[in-house]
């Protein structure tokens, strides 16, 4: 009997048991499959306005910022885009159109020169300085010469000038720019009048020389880390020296980085 | 954006202050004499940077003074058949004549310097050009001063530095003209022209060219009345007067041009144009030479129009002669040079004296122009020549080298003998 109970104690253990694997395997199953969304009629069915509350729930108010938030927040990330230092070198070229000594409208030369700019504006704070200011150091040099084959004069310029400008740029984020430039310097004047019987006759001295001019300026990217632009310039430039004025039309060309 | 256009007009105030600012560059302020470097001649052939100063010069920069004011950059066209002169030229102002051949008035020059010590230096060439000219304006006012011109009677005129100068026919092309210095009568004005064949020193820097030149202006104060049209030139269009006239006018400013010569720091020079245009034509104007009429020139005076006369230079080879007669007379009478160019100056007008001068012979002579001979002009040179002892001289030179008739010549005193260093006609 006891023997008969063990049989039959072991035939329903096995019998669960396949029966149980078969039921897991069963479940198993319908897990995978698609849960459909629930069908409910009244959940899909537009609301009706007398089941709408009368007033909006009051919209959220966002918790106050920590002082480490705000600072963040307010961080100008400009240069992280635009990561130059605002330096650059450019080498300038042009027609001088120089002051007419003998009543003439202007002598005109060719004139060259490098300078060398500082977008300073990047060291103040704002983003609206980083691209409207910058200053210029220049030296530019032209010479003309007058005369006949036996009496002539030789007369050479050299402008050393230091001058802030203020760029609007054309658009927003555009590297191109509207400039106007006000500076001021001096002027080194090397003059040799040879009369052709004699030795030339040398004269130097400094005039005080003021500038002033408006012009087109442009930086463009040439390089993938944004570390290196195209610096150029498209100008017209007046320059005071002393009590003449001269006229600069040109332009300069360089790299900023 | 208020904020930010608050900030862009700051900026931009600033750089107008800097531009405001930078226009403020002053002139030097230098009352007469001022001490500056120019190019003059230190011998007969050779000139030189040299410290001088400028006792009439107003204003430096744009080189006005009493002995000159310069006008640079004009353009200046002569058409004599502009309309405006063929209504009647002789009724036109001063204005309306500038306004018939200046087609663009010019600017006052702006003159460059470098001040070292007190002594302003030229920085270009048109600046060494200017100052050396003004220089050479301001000689040839003081010489005619010691002929006895009243400085007021030719002060401050208009020189014309540098202009487009083009002489237009009819509806021809305009012919710019270079190379020249001129006293261009209808404007009453000076014009150094630009040069281009010439390479030597520049007309404007040869005090023997200025002071040539400075004898037009006045031969045509006292002897036209400073008109712009003179009536004798009007009158006698086409006639042999004109070719005497001219040649009067250019040989008495080339004896002029020698005799201020004699007045400077190199000493007295015949062949003044020869650092600027060179050896043949300082030959051909040299007054030292003993020159003499000949047939040809003589038929050439009383025959050419004036036209062929002025295009083959005649006008030079009897005003030479006249030169060189007064030039013989100042060297064989000792320290008679001064008294020689007085007497021509005085000659040229004489309202209030006794003898009349070449003005009153020319006005009174409108409707006879056959009186007007080179005898009648010159015996008024001899007329205002108060010492006999030149006056014989004058007319033996006038005699022999011109072979003017001695009876045309009244005041030629009964001492002169003539002379035989010309052959005769």
């Amino acid at each position: 009997m006891t023997m008969m109970m063990r049989r039959v104690a072991k035939c329903v253990l096995c019998v669960w048991a396949v029966t149980a694997a078969t039921g897991a395997f069963a479940q198993r199953s319908r897990e995978d499959e698609a849960i459909p969304y629930d069908e409910d009629e009244e959940e899909s069915r537009p609301s009706r306005p007398r089941d709408r509350p009368r007033r909006s729930e009051p919209t959220r108010i966002a918790p106050e910022e920590t002082d480490i938030e705000r600072e963040d927040r307010e961080r100008s990330l400009s240069e992280l885009d635009d990561p130059n230092t605002g330096l650059a070198g450019e080498v300038v070229s042009g027609a001088m159109l120089l002051d007419s000594s003998r009543g003439g409208l202007v002598e005109a030369g060719f004139m060259w020169g490098l300078r060398f700019t500082w977008e300073f504006g990047r060291v103040l704070p704002g983003a609206f300085f980083r691209e409207a200011l910058f200053a210029d150091a220049s030296w530019t040099y032209v010479g003309i010469r007058g005369g006949t084959q036996l009496v002539y004069g030789d007369s050479n310029y050299h402008y050393f000038t230091v001058a802030p400008a203020y760029a609007i740029q054309l658009w927003r984020d555009a590297d191109f720019s509207v400039f106007f430039q006000g500076g001021g310097g001096l002027a080194y004047q090397f003059s040799a009048f040879h009369n052709g019987t004699a030795p030339e006759v040398p004269v130097a001295g400094l005039k005080p020389l003021f500038q002033y001019g408006v012009g087109l300026r442009g930086r463009p990217l040439i390089s993938q880390d944004g570390n290196l632009r195209v610096s150029f310039r498209f100008e017209i430039t007046r320059f005071r020296r002393q009590y003449m004025d001269d006229t600069f039309l040109g332009g300069s060309v360089g790299l900023a980085y | 954006m208020e904020r930010m256009g608050r900030r862009n007009a700051g900026i931009l105030g600033t750089l107008v202050a800097v531009v405001v600012l930078g226009a403020a560059g002053c002139e030097p302020q230098k009352p007469a004499p001022v001490r500056v470097m120019a190019l003059v001649q230190t011998n007969q052939g050779t000139f030189s940077p040299k410290e001088i100063s400028l006792e009439t010069v107003g204003n430096i920069v744009s080189m006005e003074g009493a002995a000159a004011k310069l006008i640079g950059g004009a353009r200046i066209v002569v058409n004599f058949s502009d309309p405006l002169l063929g209504a009647g030229s002789g009724g036109l102002t001063e204005d309306q004549l500038r306004q018939v051949f200046v087609k663009n008035g010019g600017l006052p020059p702006r003159a460059a310097y470098i001040e070292k010590n007190g002594v302003l230096w030229p920085t270009d060439f048109h600046t060494w050009n200017m100052v050396s000219m003004y220089n050479n304006f301001e000689q040839a006012f003081k010489y005619f001063q010691l002929t006895r011109v009243n400085a007021a009677e030719i002060t401050k005129p208009t020189v014309y530095y540098f202009p487009y100068f083009a002489i237009a026919g009819g509806d021809g092309p305009e012919l710019e003209q270079k190379d020249n210095a001129l006293f261009f009568l209808p404007l009453r004005s000076f014009a150094l022209l630009p040069f281009d064949q010439l390479q030597q020193v520049p007309l404007a820097m040869n005090s023997g060219v200025i002071a040539h030149e400075y004898s037009h202006f006045v031969f045509d104060k006292r002897v036209y009345e400073g008109r712009a049209f003179p009536q004798a030139l009007t009158a006698w269009s086409g006639q042999p007067q004109i070719n005497v006239l001219k040649s009067l006018d250019e040989g008495l400013a080339d004896f002029h041009a020698y005799a201020a010569s004699c007045h400077s720091l190199t000493g007295c020079n015949t062949r003044w144009i020869e650092p600027s245009v060179g050896k043949q034509t300082a030959d051909d104007r040299d007054i030292a030479v003993t020159r003499c009429l000949d047939r040809s020139l003589a038929n050439a005076v009383n025959t050419f129009s004036n036209d062929l006369y002025i295009q083959q230079g005649l006008e030079y080879r009897l005003g030479t002669i006249i030169a060189a007669t007064l030039y013989q007379t100042s060297k064989r009478v000792p320290d008679s040079l001064d008294a020689v160019a007085q007497a021509v100056v005085a000659s040229y007008s004489d309202a209030n004296g006794t003898t009349r001068g070449m003005q009153e012979l020319l006005i009174g002579n409108l409707t006879s122009p056959g009186n007007v001979t080179v005898e009648l002009l010159l015996n008024s040179v001899m007329a205002h020549t108060p010492s006999q002892e030149i006056r014989t001289e004058m007319c033996n030179r006038f005699l022999d080298q011109l072979k003017l008739e001695r009876a045309l010549m009244p005041d030629c005193p009964n001492t002169a003998v003539g002379g035989t260093d010309c052959p005769a006609l």
